[in-house]
């Protein structure tokens, strides 16, 4: 793929927005902290600077944490959300359709539950130690496992139908939905540990770290390295998967790399950030609008597009509401929901036609 | 384009909203149904409707309560007399009705669907007033007390509390006139989210019982409330108070602090906390750090002696 000028103009005013919006997003907190102090604490971490006091060096570092996290989760998301509108040749799919959310809400259950004691003697002994990195580990691989399981089902003879995959998807989401309504009924009465699960569901960005940002950054490199193999063949695809065939198109193999790249992302996500809807629907029709029709397009727009979308929503409430008014999950179905309908109704004619 | 509603219709809405209004306040203030004088067939439906029955009938009169009292009430240490009483897992009309009883009490919070179920069945339903302090947990106790007809052992009871809580005023002013009060926060993270307590709440009436300044509460913070790695970094508390689970989750921790105490313990980003630095993070029993009742003194006791070890521990540091 060659790069024109357009594009290295858009990626530069990407990258300087995403620079400005994260400087931005370290600037607010909780605590008064000097901007002097955030850029010495910030240059610490790099050895560019003498680090601050331990507290206010690790408040710097918190809030750079969660810039960078709040980056990755928005990228992969809406990467995530591209790819699959891509694979089902439907503008309304999103990653939970294949199971993501569902099964990492399901893995971070499990890790919650071992993390509150309701676990065997031996489990909790070989756990101890391991909390911090037990939800973000469940809750990964549980979507990851859950998309595979959808995937295996709705494969016959290496052939996956986008249909079949749909509906095995709807089946596979209710049992998972089941199973982590009857964790979170039994967990009732423990209210911290229900309280916990409740909160999970929410997704946060508050207090993340290093891990939980090498986690999505690692599975996002890894879901964009992916495009080159894709781009071209959904679009391709749009038509139907007998004329992308018929085009030279294997679109067997295209599936399934887009769906690996797009459970890969959603799932390292979900998994550090909880459960945040609507980035991974709302960024690629936002991207569309503006211009980016094509996925050979879209899909490398989607990436910036999505942090910055995910980063100047999180902190505009921030500023608005004040901090922890409103987890990310929350605030992007109450935000999200009516800012897409509204797009949906002032663009009917473009809309469609996608 | 305006609809015009008859004056009739007005009428009965008026009369149905007014009907509402009524009905909701009767259910705050009295029992409703016919409850005898001196009920002997009591559900108590929660923890707190627990401790407070508990505390006022003898067993024999108590019909049934839900298991989870087992860990978050006063009958935590399973005392044999109430062996015998019936227990049920959810708060459901059909097992309370299987109870035959002639007064259950409940929590303000608890299924108003229920609740109605049970009145139509002609049991009378008490319910508790919400308890965010002292002077709540003194009204649900005189509340039930009027209820079960057992107001002079309530009369008794509170004068007993008062003095306890005297004697826990008294030992704080002390305790403040040798040091600066402790500058505590409650905390509690079992991997969603991490969350405090301001003011409001009844940990915040047990922190003021024992003389601990409450960091959320003077933020400005009423009510529970979420409480970020930053948040803890920029209070930097000198005392963090956690909940220890009893039965339910045992072997969470097998450290002090249950989940909680020992993701403070081990979070690297949390390591620079005086709290964690110098170890003065202590826990409360579940059944105390929630409660919702009269124990609120009882935790108030707990918290008390632990922040004495604490003190004494510190002091022999110092001397060291």
């Amino acid at each position: 793929m060659k790069l024109d000028a357009k594009d290295l103009r858009a990626a530069a005013l990407y990258a300087l927005a995403l620079a400005g919006l994260a400087l931005a997003s370290t600037n607010v907190g909780s605590s008064a902290l000097k901007a002097s102090e955030l850029l010495q604490g910030l240059g610490a971490m790099f050895g560019l600077a003498e680090p601050l006091e331990r507290n206010v060096q690790a408040i710097a570092e918190l809030r750079l944490w969660r810039a960078i996290c709040t980056i990755g989760v928005g990228a992969a998301l809406a990467l995530s959300g591209g790819l699959i509108q891509g694979m089902f040749r439907n503008a309304l799919a999103s990653p939970s359709l294949i199971g993501v959310t569902g099964g990492a809400s399901l893995g971070a259950a499990f890790a919650i539950l071992i993390v509150g004691g309701y676990a065997p003697r031996l489990v909790l002994e070989n756990a101890a130690g391991f909390d911090a990195v037990l939800i973000p580990l469940f809750s990964f691989l549980g979507a990851l496992g859950t998309t595979a399981l959808v995937a295996m089902i709705a494969s016959a003879r290496g052939r996956t139908s986008v249909t079949t995959l749909l509906l095995v998807g709807i089946a596979v989401n209710m049992c998972v939905a089941g199973v982590f309504a009857a964790i979170q009924f039994l967990s009732l009465e423990d209210w911290e540990v229900s309280k916990a699960i409740l909160a999970w569901t929410f997704g946060t960005l508050d207090d993340r770290k290093g891990l939980h940002c090498v986690t999505v950054l690692t599975a996002l490199a890894l879901s964009v390295a992916a495009i080159p193999f894709v781009a071209r063949e959904l679009d391709l695809l749009k038509a139907g998967e007998a004329d992308a065939q018929a085009l030279g198109v294997d679109v067997a193999r295209t599936k399934r790399i887009a769906l690996v790249a797009a459970a890969l992302s959603a799932s390292a996500a979900v998994a550090v950030a909880g459960q945040i809807g609507f980035v991974g629907l709302v960024v690629p029709h936002l991207v569309r609008l503006c211009g980016a029709g094509s996925y050979r397009k879209l899909l490398w727009h989607v990436v910036p597009a999505g942090a910055l979308f995910l980063l100047g929503a999180d902190l505009l409430q921030r500023l608005l509401l004040g901090e922890g008014a409103l987890q990310p999950g929350v605030m992007m179905s109450l935000v999200g929901g009516p800012f897409f309908l509204f797009l949906l109704v002032r663009n009917r004619r473009e809309v469609s036609t996608w | 384009m305006s609809f015009p509603i008859p004056v009739a219709f007005r009428g009965a809405l008026a009369l149905a909203l007014a009907a509402c209004v009524a009905c909701s306040r009767v259910e705050q203030a009295a029992p409703g149904g016919s409850a005898p004088a001196k009920p002997v067939r009591i559900v108590a439906t929660s923890a707190t409707a627990v401790d407070i029955v508990a505390a006022l009938v003898e067993p024999g009169r108590i019909a049934g309560f839900p298991v989870q009292a087992l860990e978050y009430s006063s009958l935590h240490a399973e005392p044999p007399q109430f062996a015998a009483i019936a227990k049920f897992e959810a708060y459901l009309a059909e097992p309370v009705l299987a109870l035959r009883p002639d007064l259950v009490v409940i929590d303000p919070w608890q299924a108003p669907e229920t609740s109605a179920r049970l009145r139509e069945a002609g049991v009378s339903v008490l319910a508790l007033p919400e308890v965010r302090g002292l002077e709540d947990a003194y009204a649900a106790l005189r509340a039930v007390a009027q209820a079960v007809g057992e107001p002079e052992r309530a009369e008794r009871l509170q004068g007993e509390l008062e003095k306890r809580c005297e004697g826990l005023r008294e030992r704080a002013a002390k305790r403040s006139g040798a040091r600066e009060p402790l500058r505590a926060l409650c905390y509690s993270n079992f991997g969603g989210a991490g969350s405090t307590a301001g003011s409001g709440t009844t940990v915040h009436a047990m922190f003021e019982l024992v003389g601990l300044r409450n960091l959320t509460a003077e933020r400005g913070t009423v009510g529970h409330t979420a409480a970020t790695f930053e948040d803890l970094l920029a209070l930097d508390p000198d005392l963090i108070v956690t909940s220890q689970p009893l039965k339910m989750g045992e072997g969470s921790s097998g450290d002090r602090g249950g989940a909680s105490g020992k993701l403070l313990r081990t979070e690297p980003m949390l390591a620079g906390l005086r709290a964690v630095r110098e170890d003065r993070i202590v826990a409360l029993p579940a059944w105390l750090f929630a409660s919702g009742s009269h124990e609120l003194v009882t935790g108030a006791e707990k918290l008390e002696s632990e922040v004495e070890a604490l003190l004494a521990r510190l002091e022999g540091e110092a001397h060291k």
